[in-house]
């Protein structure tokens, strides 16, 4: 696998690093440089007097290095990625040295042990105190629904005109007592709705459209006894009742394929995480699947995703109707190259938004792939015009972002996928239009969104 | 109303006050649900039906339409884009930080290959044109068919193109701002100099002083005796910089009669005795002189008494070529002439004045080889020689150790338009002086060394780069010394990389006279 310099720099952590990165580059700075057909390793002349020793084993990319940096992947990984990309000739072919070897045979091992571990029959858990848990659970969020369920009333009663920015300490008050009441998912609404007031012309209609559909949530907790399991897990999932993973990989739905990554993004939560949304389409299924990750102060992720590529993975899809999240159960590393025709039927993209909100209305994000479509700028804005129809899908996305992708489409169609939240359309990737699966997009979103 | 609007309406005012609406002329499955809705519990009833709504308008969402576009797509290129990944990134890395140098250097390569820009870096170097004018010749004939149509979608990139730049000069002059229009009359000069020289003439009295003073510098374009007129009437002008750049362009007129007149003010002053000249300050102001900008009052912190301040303002008059012509000596004797005399301070002070204003190489030449303590605006002076004439100087400031390294560096930086490189032997003699002055060390305590190290990296002849390669590194340097090594290293390599181009193509880029 080689990875271009696009798909290298956007597994940088920060700009910081891919700057650092670019500083590195250097041959003079890198007496040795060899590859062999899984790994990339190098030695990097730093400030001290031994250089330091990087390596990236290509199944995944992980990186490591020897440097005492805590970013993940730290500049010496990145420039070793950055040299490989633009200059293959630089390195030469060789057995791994024992300190890449050694590396690697704990990879393996890690990976089999862990494979062992998930074939054993999982430790018998005591299904009578997980009830017991759930219960009380249930029996604190429950409390939480019915005081929001007065508080909801209350607003409507008075009426949304009367809000303004004092409210703003009330609501997160709100948000607090229900991250209190174990509904982080209802607090996490109610700040988003806070978010609204009073901000843009037409805000009402869209705090009255949160509200509503928080409504529903906060209804549905008291009829749980009723809901049939699926939807009694949606409803979980918008509580933000946190799934055990380890119950999900050994019962969740399991879906064997070769994905196509459809898109990627990173999202500043907190100045110190951020969240990862990686989009996959099943070459087979045709599913579309989210992997949905957390890093902690500018770590990195564990797996990186090169957007437009494409690998073999058993997805474990949460529970509920309609489900995209997933976790991925296994990444086989030796998986033959994908056999069967990509399934690549151009499919409604309004219907199936459509059949995914009738089965789940709860979802606040659902991916699109618009397989013609011209990204234009009106008045002050961005949209991304639909197929020569006179429809046009409002975009969110930085200027920077915007004239990139303008500069790749020069006003011909492309394809285009990202993530719709109801109102606004955030670009992700794009590719020539007719592209086929799995070849490399012109165009994707980089850098952390704030 | 919709049903929507009717709940939104309710929900503003609130329930307290106006009930819920009822779900009326609606029929089917979903009428129905808000049906049963508005009949159930009543706590929450607005927001229940709210959500129901607001879930069935997502689904059935149908996006807003917009008036067609009528955005022409891009033509296709003919020019193949820049493929090589290494080069991609050197051209990037220059764009968005490297010196003005390498990235004019990067784009002009770039395209003498006969290569364009790959989409992906368009909007950076419309970016770094947009804040570098002097880059803007280089970014035009790298964009490419694509690049074009992408600055004509935003205004901070209009000035790439071409083509509505031209289109209309009447707009430009009408609203354009003054930079604007100093071009379009710039332009017009080389043309049609009486055709600009009447459009300026029809303006020139209603506007601001310092649009009158820009406006009128233009006419140096293409300047001809019929200019007179208008010029000589500006030296009564109110503001004192539209008297100057009067002055400073009936200086290039020699047979102007304000030429004339300064001349006729000092012919008296000079007298011959003998085979010696000498030269006297004026006695007094002379009330003629307000007509040709001449201020008898003395600044009160002049180092000139007021005699010696009467004199240079009609030394700097005056042109040049008089005083050649009424001494028969040469510009080298009448400097050495002056320096002996009782007024060389007024007397050279004028001259440098008048030399910058109506530029003379043989003046420069003179002014150049006298010994250092006489000369002021020495990088003034040096740009106003062509290239091949200064770097007599240079190698001369340079001196046989190389010690004037760092000043020739600044003084070549200064003169070398981008694109724009001293002579093959200047560079190679330079770059062996400053690696050795890193091979001793001075790095360290030399913050200068840094910043000149960096500039001649950028500007040197590519010939002379081999010179500033590989520089040695040690172990304890500072973080400065560490910053500007690896930034000479950055644009060395950047730089060698460029030449792979320009190996391939005809022509190489080689810097111009």
């Amino acid at each position: 696998m080689s990875l271009s310099t696009e798909a290298v720099l956007a597994l940088a952590p920060d700009d910081a690093s891919a700057k650092a990165a670019k500083g590195l580059l250097a041959p003079a700075k890198w007496p040795t440089l060899a590859f062999s057909d899984t790994a990339v390793w190098g030695e990097c002349q730093g400030s001290g007097s031994k250089p330091y020793q990087t390596q990236v084993d290509l199944t995944g990319p992980v990186f490591r290095c020897s440097c005492p940096s805590r970013k993940f992947p730290c500049k010496h990984g990145l420039a070793l990625m950055l040299l490989r990309a633009q200059n293959e000739a630089g390195f030469t072919q060789s057995d791994p040295p024992p300190w890449v070897a050694e590396w690697l045979a704990s990879r393996r091992e890690k990976a089999e042990k862990k494979e062992a571990r998930a074939a054993e029959p999982p430790a018998a858990a005591d299904p009578a105190a997980a009830a017991r848990r759930d219960a009380q659970r249930w029996k604190r969020v429950e409390a939480g629904a019915q005081e929001l369920a007065l508080w909801l009333d209350d607003q409507t009663q008075r009426g949304l005109a009367s809000l303004g920015s004092e409210q703003q300490q009330a609501w997160s008050a709100m948000a607090a007592r229900m991250v209190d009441a174990q509904a982080p998912g209802l607090g996490q609404r109610i700040t988003q709705a806070a978010e609204l007031i009073g901000v843009g012309e037409g805000w009402p209609a869209r705090l009255l459209d949160r509200l509503g559909r928080l409504q529903l949530i906060v209804d549905a907790v008291p009829r749980r006894e009723s809901l049939s399991p699926a939807t009694l897990a949606d409803l979980r999932t918008a509580l933000g009742w946190p799934q055990d993973r380890e119950a999900l990989l050994a019962e969740g739905e399991r879906v064997s394929d070769h994905w196509l990554v459809l898109g990627q993004c990173i999202d500043e939560r907190d100045t110190k995480l951020v969240e990862r949304h990686v989009w996959l389409q099943g070459r087979a299924s045709g599913r579309r699947a989210l992997l949905l990750d957390y890093a902690h102060g500018g770590r990195g992720f564990e797996t990186g995703w090169v957007s437009g590529s494409e690998r073999a993975a058993v997805l474990c899809l949460y529970p509920g109707h309609a489900s995209q999240r997933a976790l991925v159960a296994e990444l086989p590393s030796d998986a033959p190259a994908a056999a069967v025709p990509a399934n690549d039927v151009p499919d409604d993209e309004w219907q199936r938004m459509a059949r995914q909100i009738a089965a789940n209305p709860w979802q606040p994000l659902l991916p699109m792939v618009w397989a013609d479509a011209v990204p234009s700028r009106d008045g002050d804005r961005w949209w991304l015009r639909l197929g020569g129809a006179p429809q046009a899908l409002p975009m969110q996305i930085a200027a920077q972002e915007a004239w990139q992708l303008l500069a790749h489409s020069g006003g011909a169609p492309l394809r285009v996928f990202g993530e719709w939240d109801g109102e606004q359309f955030a670009p992700l990737t794009a590719w020539p239009m007719g592209a086929v699966a799995g070849s490399a997009p012109v165009w994707t979103l980089t850098g952390v969104r704030t | 109303m919709s049903h929507w609007n009717q709940l939104l309406q309710a929900a503003l005012v609130g329930t307290s006050r106006q009930p819920v609406p009822p779900v009326e002329g609606m029929a089917g499955e979903f009428a129905g649900l808000l049906q049963a809705l508005q009949g159930g519990e009543a706590q929450g009833r607005l927001l229940r039906m709210a959500g129901a709504v607001a879930v069935g308008r997502r689904a059935g969402f149908v996006a807003p339409k917009l008036s067609p576009s009528h955005a022409p797509v891009a033509a296709e290129d003919e020019r193949p884009e820049l493929k090589d990944a290494a080069l991609q990134a050197a051209i990037a890395d220059a764009l968005s930080s490297g010196p003005l140098r390498l990235q004019h250097e990067g784009l002009a390569a770039l395209a003498a290959a006969g290569l364009r820009l790959p989409h992906s870096l368009l909007p950076l170097a419309l970016d770094a044109g947009r804040r570098a004018i002097d880059l803007r010749p280089a970014v035009a004939p790298a964009l490419g068919e694509r690049g074009l149509w992408l600055a004509a979608r935003n205004d901070d990139w209009r000035y790439a193109v071409g083509a509505s730049e031209q289109a209309d000069a009447q707009t430009r002059w009408d609203e354009g701002s003054l930079d604007q229009r100093v071009a379009v009359l710039r332009e017009q000069r080389q043309a049609d100099p009486a055709g600009a020289r009447e459009r300026l003439a029809a303006e020139l009295q209603q506007l601001p002083a310092k649009d009158r003073a820009a406006l009128l510098g233009a006419l140096a374009e293409n300047l001809g005796p019929d200019d007179e007129a208008l010029i000589d009437a500006q030296l009564r002008d109110r503001a004192r910089d539209v008297r100057q750049a009067a002055v400073e362009l009936l200086q290039r007129l020699p047979q102007s009669a304000h030429a004339q007149r300064i001349a006729a003010f000092l012919d008296p002053l000079l007298k011959q005795d003998g085979a010696t000249w000498r030269i006297d300050a004026p006695e007094a102001a002379d009330a003629r002189w307000k007509d040709d900008a001449i201020d008898p009052a003395r600044p009160t912190h002049d180092s000139l008494g007021e005699r010696a301040w009467w004199l240079y303002q009609l030394v700097r008059q005056a042109p040049l070529s008089w005083w050649t012509a009424r001494t028969g000596m040469t510009p080298a004797a009448l400097l050495d002439w002056a320096a002996a005399g009782d007024w060389k301070d007024a007397l050279l002070r004028g001259w440098n004045d008048a030399v910058i204003a109506a530029p003379d190489h043989d003046w420069c030449d003179a002014m150049l080889d006298r010994p250092r303590a006489q000369r002021a605006w020495i990088g003034q002076l040096l740009a106003l020689l062509p290239r091949a004439r200064r770097e007599r100087h240079w190698l001369a400031e340079l001196g046989a150790e190389g010690n004037g390294a760092q000043e020739v560096v600044g003084f070549a930086d200064q003169a070398c338009a981008p694109g724009e490189t001293p002579s093959a032997e200047l560079s190679a003699r330079l770059a062996a002086a400053l690696r050795l002055r890193v091979e001793r060390g001075s790095l360290a305590n030399d913050y200068m060394l840094r910043q000149v190290l960096t500039s001649a990296a950028a500007l040197l002849h590519p010939s002379a780069l081999p010179a500033l390669a590989d520089l040695p590194r040690t172990a304890d340097e500072t973080p400065g010394t560490a910053n500007a090594l690896a930034e000479t290293a950055r644009i060395v390599r950047a730089r060698r990389l460029f030449l792979t181009l320009s190996s391939t193509s005809s022509s190489p880029s080689q810097g111009r006279p």
